[in-house]
This record gives C-alpha cells, structure tokens and sequence, in this order.
C-alpha cells in the first residue's frame, strides 16, 4: 500500500478546495447523526420488547372470542393499583393504573391532591406490597396525575387502546382498588363519549360515561376494554340527582397529556376504528393545555368561533361536521393515533417549551436573575411538571447555559480562581444536599420557596428603582448579565475591578462554605442558578466586584450543576424515580431556548429602557410571586 | 503546493482525522452493539486505533518538544513509549476480549441471528467516510509531500477496506443467509487488530529497552560518517530511538598525527554532518580515538561520559 500512495501521489485529480467539498462534507456529517438518532430508536425498541411481557393485554386471551368479566379478573388487577397517603395502615382513597412496565401510575389528581407522601399498592409477583410514588406531571383540566413508584422493579402494565373511534355501547369493564386489598370489577357499556361535566368549580371536557363504574374506590382505576386493552381512567362523580354516576376519561386524553413522559405504543394488532365506522364530529381532537391550548385559543381568535364553550376546545363537539366528511388523516392510522408528535410532544408544546425557555433565558439575560425561577415555575405551572421532572432537566439546561457563560467569562478574564476554587467542593457538597433535601420537599414547598425568591428578587429590583428615582443616580448595581455581556459603565466606575476582599471577616475555609453551600442548595435543591445567592454573598460579603461576582458564580453554578446532574441521574435511575429519556428530551428543547434567550437577554439590555425593562420584570416576578405564594397550584 | 490553501488543508488534516475517527468510533461500537453486529465492533476498534494514534503523535509532538531540565537532562521522548505501551496493553486487552467473543459465538451451538440492517447501513457510511477522507488526505499528500500525512491516508484507506469487509459480512449474512458470518469477519478484522496492536505493543517495548536503530539506519549513519574527509573509521555505533527522535552515541578513528584541536573538528564535522542528513536527530555524542592507539583514547567533545572499553 505504501507504494500504491507513492505511485498515485503523480497525478492529482481530485483538488479538494477546488470542488464545492462542502456539501458532501454537510451530507455525510447529515447521515452520521442520522444513523445516531437511528440507533437510539432501535435501543428504545428493544428495550421496551425486552419487558413486553409484562403487558397485561399480551396475557389477556379472552375465552370463546368474548371476554367475560372472569377473563378481566384474571389478567388485568395486577396492573392496577390502590392509592392511599400517610403510613402503611391508612386505607385505599381510590386507585391507579400502571401504564410502563417501568412503573409508571395514572390516577385522579384529586385522590393525592393533599398527601404528603403518596403510596401505591400494588400486586407483585411477591405479594401485595406498598409502594411510594411521587408526582411526576399533573393535569389539573383533566384531573389527571401521572405518578412514578419509586422503584426500578418492573410492573405489569396496560397498553391503552385507540379511543378515537369509541362508541356508545361498547362492552367495558372498571377495575378498581376495593377497601380490603382484592381488586373490585364491573362489566358495563359506553352510555355516551365526549360529554363536557362541570365538577365544582372544574370542567371535564371528553369525558365518557359508563355504568361500570359505581363506586368511589374505582376512580382512578382502570376502565378496560373487550381486547384486554386501557380505555380510560375510572371518575365516580356526584350527579346532578345525588347519585354516584361513573365517567371516566378516555386513554386519547391520557396520551394527550403523558406521551411527552412515556412513549405510548399502540396496542399490537388493535384495530383503530373496530366498528369499521366512524362518526365524523363527534370525537373532539385531543385536548390542549399549556402553550398548545395558548395557540389553540389564538386560532381561535384568528378565526371566528361560533359559540364560546366553557372549554377551548367543545367548540369542535357542539358543532359536529356534517356527516360524510372523514377525520383528518392525522389521526387515523394506528401508527399515529396522537397526532404529529416528535419524540412524544405535540409540535405546540415543543415550541411552547422552547418559548418558555427563550422567555426565561431572556429575563436572566437582562437581569442577571430570575430566569432559572421563571423556568422552573413555568413548568410546573403551565405544564404541570412534578419537581423530580423539572430538576434534572433544570441541571442539564444549566449545564449549557452557564457553561457557556463560564467559557466567555473566562476568556474575558474576570473569573477570580483562587475564590472559585475553594467554594467549588463546597458547592458540590450544597448540590448533593440539595438535591436529597428537595426530594424529601413536596412540589407545593418547592413552590412556596420559589414564590418566596420571585417576590425577593422583585422586591430587590422595586427597591432599587425607588432608591434611584430618589437619588438620581444609578447608585446601585444592577444590568450586568448572567451571560457576561454588558454591564453599565457607571458601575465600572463605581467597582474596580479586581478589589482585594476588604471585609475579611474570616478563614477562608467560613469564606468558601459560605458562598459554595448556598450556591449549591439552591441549584441542587429548585434547579434554579444558584447565582441568586452567589453573587450578592461575593459582593456585599465578600466584596467581589460585581462582575467578578456575576462571573464567578457562573462557573459555580455550572460545576454544581454538572455534579446534580450526575447525582440526579444516578440516583434517580437507580432508585427508580425518574427513566432518564424524559428529562434527556426536555432539556434538548429547552436548552437551546435558554442559551439563546440569554444571548438575547444580554443584548436587550442595552439596547431597551431600563426603567421600563425593571417594571416588566418586577411585574413578571411578583405575579409569579403571587401564583406561587397565594394561588393553589 | 499549489496555494496557500494546501497550508490551510495541511494544517487541519490531522485533527479533521481525529474527530472525524472520533465519531465513527463512537458510531459504529453504538451501533454494532445495538444492532448486534460483532464485526462491526470490531471494525470500531480501528477507528480506535487510528484515534489513540492521533492522540499518540499529538502528545509525541508536545512531550518531546519539551525542553530538558535538570531532572530530565535526556529529554522526555520516552514518556511517549510508556503512553503507547500502556494503551496498547488496553488495546490489545479489547481487541482480545472481542476475539474470545467471537470465538465463544462461533463455538455456541444457538443459531446465529443476522444483525440488523442498521449496521450494513453504518458500514456502507464509514466506507463513504473513510473514503472521502482518503482522497481528501492524499490530495494533500500529492500537493505538500508530507509523509505524516501520507501515514494518515494509508490509514483512511485500511479503514476503508475493513468498513468493506464488514458490509461485504453482513449482506452476507442477511441475504445468503449465513448469519454466522458477521462474526467470522469479526474474527479476522480483530486477529489483524491483535497483530497491528502487537506492533506498536513492540514497538514501545524496544523503545524503552533502547534496542538499537535497525540495520538500514545503521548503515546509512556509517557511511555518512565514512565519507567525512579525515575520518578513518567508525569504532563504535549505538543509536537508539527516543520517542520520535534518533539519539547517537559513536567513537571515530583518526589519523594518529591529528592535534586535539583537529580531532575535535572532525568530531564536531561529523555531528554537523549527521544532524543535516539524519532526520529527527535527537542527539549526537561523537568522541575519538587514535587509529594507531586505540588502548589510549582522548575523549572530545563536550562529554564527561567516560568511554566503555
């Protein structure tokens, strides 16, 4: 071969720069992540064949072509669950479906809305065991709660079935917890799909209703079809007339709502439409909520609606179609019974999500905090995200965003080593601890937490305006960037910029814990950059020049932010808490979202009005605040 | 060179090589494990090689260029033989463990499963890789006649054939329906790994043991020297690689009029004459001795080495 290269190496024919190079170059980089993506797919393929078995529907072999209610009582309890908070003793308050092999548990919001500690029971090869489970996306339109049994044992689950072409009368059966540890089970029909209720002061939208359900214990349990298949989760709900009527909502609203945490499959060999017909109307599209219902409502607006339903989207099911007009093609084949969806979101909530990020990459650009609030609050808030959800994601976004931040701090030359260096063990130790210590707090904690630094830091801002409004001069430090871009002269004047630390109160080791430990906490604990605390401690404690500071603390926030996600990930895969592609996914929408949002943020401050700029966010900080603090979530 | 523009090429080959290895790394051990194709982790582990080899050569250039010091009045080339000693040891240690694997398949009596077709796919995408790569590197060959370079493009072109016989193993596999042939080419391709491992395993072993330049070189040196005016003979010739460098310690005859000062000369005529036609001269200790009396050496050069006789 050596000497084929010499001989070859007489005539050139190929001139590389001559050629346009690139667009192979581009195409063949195109492929390699292609095959990468392809790769991963078939992972997550065989992987979720590896536990199929598990499917209660593959165990389910109904007798003489027909299920009886004694084939459903063989093969479907396992997967469902009685629900019930406090210790051991206290009894089932209803039940749950477990819908992944993995453990993850579909029940009625209201049943776990005010426990502290939330245990499934569930039947497992070794007996009837108690299991914790934590919130992971709550669904208050719906009255749904996805939950997950802390635990990486695998479960017997129920596939959902395609309720798109559901009609009344179709044989189901309810399946619930009883009040003893045995399963209690009802055959009945359809009576009517797609009704809108009023519940107190909640509306259900898509609701179907069915006479299998007539007990309190069955809510939130399954309701299963002829194939062995999830219908829909189990609502015992007071009627108009004071008796207990049985609704449940159907799997396509709990696809809807949870494919963007688990990967839905459709049942093998289930038939989409099984009557062969489909009556065009009568089924609404999937609900919306979050930012898909937010662009729902402004097409809405766009176009004129006829009626105005007490829910966004009844509009569809009060003004059924004429007859004959087929569905979307969307929606129709058993490939894609949810819509267009890229990697189990709806294409809404993807730019939703990345809006919600840009949004906050924006505010803690220009403000240097509040972002990470914002983010973490918009999650839970407007997509209902648990807090075991939205802390990974949150280190994983940090990760890039003040990655980035460190790497341009640092070729700027204002990171301050030394200081760094002895608070980063400290700040790893703070995240590990926080992490633990935010598992241990309950998501409405979090969120009182997280109110409580909204309205400091739109008290702080406020407070600042008054004092200059007062002395006219823009006395205190403000406009410097998270992202390290921009920062006021004045305050150049005002802070040289390397200052030795004049209040040494200390040793440094008080000195190091003192700025490492906050910082961590809060990083590991809300997911928000610690930064809310790391640079006022370096400032006015440590008497760090403000964008010393600023700088600093973005190199804290990523280390500590590097470690959660190592433990977040670790300990949440080992002990079951979270899958890992759920948080994966997220923080690839969001993160961009906020890495620009930061870019942008850094450069909106110079160019906008400061004054303006300040009441915005002190606006936007004490609403959130407010939700936080005052409004139930 | 044809323009400035083969400077630019020139200067970014290796690492457009590297990264480009990097990834076709990562790629076809990912896919090959999910695919379930041994050849094509095997075919991975060229990639490997060719990364470690980059990596090798990267840090060769930036350790050895390291001036000495006190503690290391010999320089640093040799940490560059322990590098590849120990990651040749790793290498052999994988390629190795594939190898028993594929031979552990072969011996299990369980039918054989083709891969998926992912994995040709992959192959058929390293090949169009490689070979973009090959041609890009040896239009940098023709043009800059750089013979680092010319290594790397004989390496895309390795990869390329190995990336062949992987594609060619498991269309057999799938469409002759002789599934057991994946791993049959992944027992070839890790046998010659072993065999290319071996080498640079050698290699560094014979570095850190200071095993002698060959004969060529030996040679060369002798009649570069020879051809010195006033030079008699060489006595003695030891020459050793460190790192990437030749060091050479010698012992000339010359005629037993000479003065010192003319010896020396000649001796420092002799280094001068080495250090221009030996590449990667590391070093060159010349000392003399009269041709009449070899039992009563005068010792030039700058050295306090006392002579072995």
């Amino acid at each position: 071969m050596q000497h084929k290269c010499a001989q070859k190496s007489l005539q050139n024919k190929i001139l590389f720069c001559e050629k346009p190079w690139q667009i192979p170059a581009v195409a063949l980089t195109a492929l390699v992540v292609f095959t990468f993506l392809w790769a991963f797919y078939l992972l997550d393929e065989t992987m979720e064949h590896e536990f199929d078995e598990f499917s209660v529907s593959d165990f389910f072999h109904p007798t003489a072509g027909s299920a009886t209610l004694q084939d459903i009582m063989n093969t479907v309890p396992p997967a469902v669950t009685g629900i019930s908070g406090g210790n051991v003793n206290s009894p089932a308050l209803g039940s749950g479906v477990i819908v992944s092999s993995s453990g993850y548990v579909i029940t009625a919001l209201h049943l776990i809305d005010n426990l502290d500690t939330i245990l499934a029971y569930v039947d497992t090869p070794s007996g009837h065991r108690a299991i914790e489970a934590q919130v992971v996306k709550s669904v208050p339109e719906h009255d749904l709660v996805m939950l997950k049994l802390v635990t990486t044992d695998h479960f017997m689950y129920l596939r959902l079935a395609d309720t798109n072409g559901l009609q009344p009368g179709e044989p189901v059966y309810a399946i619930g917890q009883g009040i003893g540890s045995g399963p209690i089970v009802k055959a009945g029909a359809v009576l009517e799909t797609n009704l809108s209720l009023a519940v107190g002061v909640q509306n259900l939208s898509h609701v179907i209703r069915t006479d299998a359900v007539y007990n309190w214990a069955q809510t939130g349990g399954a309701l299963v079809n002829a194939n062995g298949e999830l219908a829909g989760v189990n609502m015992a709900i007071v009627g108009v007339s004071g008796l207990l009527e049985g609704y449940a909502l159907p799997a396509d609203v709990l696809a809807a709502h949870f494919a963007d945490v688990i990967n839905f499959k459709p049942a093998p060999g289930a038939s989409p439409n099984p009557r062969g017909t489909r009556s065009p109307g009568t089924q609404g599209d999937p609900p919306l909520r979050g930012s898909a219902a937010w662009w729902n409502n402004a097409r809405n607006q766009l176009a004129p609606a006829p009626a105005v339903p007490p829910m966004g989207l009844n509009t569809v099911m009060n003004n059924p179609g004429p007859a004959g007009i087929p569905d979307t093609g969307a929606r129709t084949g058993a490939a894609h019974p949810l819509g267009t969806r890229i990697g189990g979101y709806r294409i809404e909530d993807i730019i939703g999500l990345a809006l919600l990020a840009l949004t906050a990459g924006v505010v803690g650009g220009m403000m240097t905090m509040g972002g990470g609030v914002l983010q973490v609050v918009g999650m839970m808030v407007l997509f209902g995200y648990g807090m075991y959800l939205i802390r990974p994601v949150a280190y994983l976004t940090n990760i890039v965003v003040y990655g980035a931040a460190a790497l341009r701090n640092k070729e700027s030359g204002l990171l301050h080593w030394p200081g760094i260096r002895g608070a980063l063990p400290w700040a790893v130790v703070g995240v590990v601890a926080g992490y633990f210590l935010g598992n241990m707090l309950e998501d409405r904690s979090i969120g009182y937490i997280l109110g409580v630094f909204a309205l400091a830091m739109g008290l702080k801002v406020g407070y600042e305006m008054m004092a200059e409004a007062g002395l006219g001069v823009a006395a205190v430090a403000h406009g410097a960037t998270t992202a390290g871009v921009k920062r006021d002269e004045l305050d150049e004047l005002l802070d040289p910029e390397e200052r030795p630390p004049a209040h040494l109160i200390a040793s440094d080791l008080v000195k190091h814990s003192a700025l490492g430990v906050p910082v961590g906490l809060i990083s590991g604990m809300l997911g928000i950059s610690g930064g809310v605390a790391g640079v006022p401690i370096q400032h006015y404690v440590n008497g760090v020049a403000l964008r010393n500071a600023i700088a600093n603390a973005s190199v804290l926030v990523f280390c500590a932010s590097l470690s959660g996600a190592v433990i977040a990930f670790s300990h949440g895969v080992s002990a079951g808490i979270i899958d890992w592609q759920a948080p994966v996914t997220l923080a690839i929408v969001m993160a961009p979202g906020a890495y620009v949002g930061g870019l942008a943020g850094a450069k909106l401050t110079a160019v906008l009005d400061q004054r303006v700029l300040r009441i915005f966010y002190v606006l936007i900080m004490l609403g959130v605040a407010g939700r936080m603090l005052l409004g139930a979530p | 060179m044809r323009s400035a523009r083969c400077a630019a090429c020139y200067n970014s080959i290796g690492w457009i090589g590297l990264i480009a290895n990097a990834v076709l790394m990562l790629l076809k051990g990912f896919v090959g494990l999910v695919a379930g194709s041994q050849a094509l982790v095997a075919d991975a582990m060229y990639s490997a090689k060719d990364v470690v080899t980059s990596f090798l050569v990267i840090i060769g250039l930036k350790v050895s260029s390291k001036p000495l010091d006190r503690e290391h009045p010999y320089g640093h080339g040799k940490v560059e033989f322990i590098l590849s000693l120990l990651i040749s040891v790793i290498f052999l240690a994988v390629t190795v463990y594939l190898m028993l694997h594929a031979v552990a398949t072969l011996l299990d009596d369980s039918p054989h499963r083709a891969p998926h077709l992912i994995a040709l796919w992959t192959a058929l995408l390293s090949i169009a890789v490689n070979v973009s790569l090959y041609f890009f590197s040896r239009c940098v060959v023709v043009e800059v006649n750089s013979p680092m370079v010319r290594t790397l493009a004989k390496h895309h072109h390795a990869d390329a054939s190995a990336s062949a016989l992987v594609a060619l193993g498991i269309i057999g596999a799938h469409y002759l329906s002789m599934p057991w042939i994946d791993t049959v080419v992944a027992l070839l391709e890790t046998l010659h790994l072993m065999y290319l491992g071996t080498d640079v395993f050698i290699d560094a072993y014979r570095g850190l043991m200071d095993k002698s330049v060959n004969e060529r070189k030996r040679r060369r040196i002798t009649r570069l020297v020879d051809n010195v005016d006033g030079i008699d003979s060489v006595q003695d010739l030891r020459a050793r690689h460190i790192g990437q460098e030749i060091w050479v310690d010698m012992t000339v005859r010359v005629s037993p009029q000479a003065t010192v000062d003319e010896a020396y000369s000649l001796a420092s005529r002799v280094q001068e004459a080495l250090a221009k036609k030996v590449a990667h001269l590391g070093s060159a200790q010349v000392r003399f001795e009269s041709s009449a009396t070899a039992q009563e050496p005068t010792d030039g050069d700058a050295t306090l080495t006392l002579q072995p006789e």
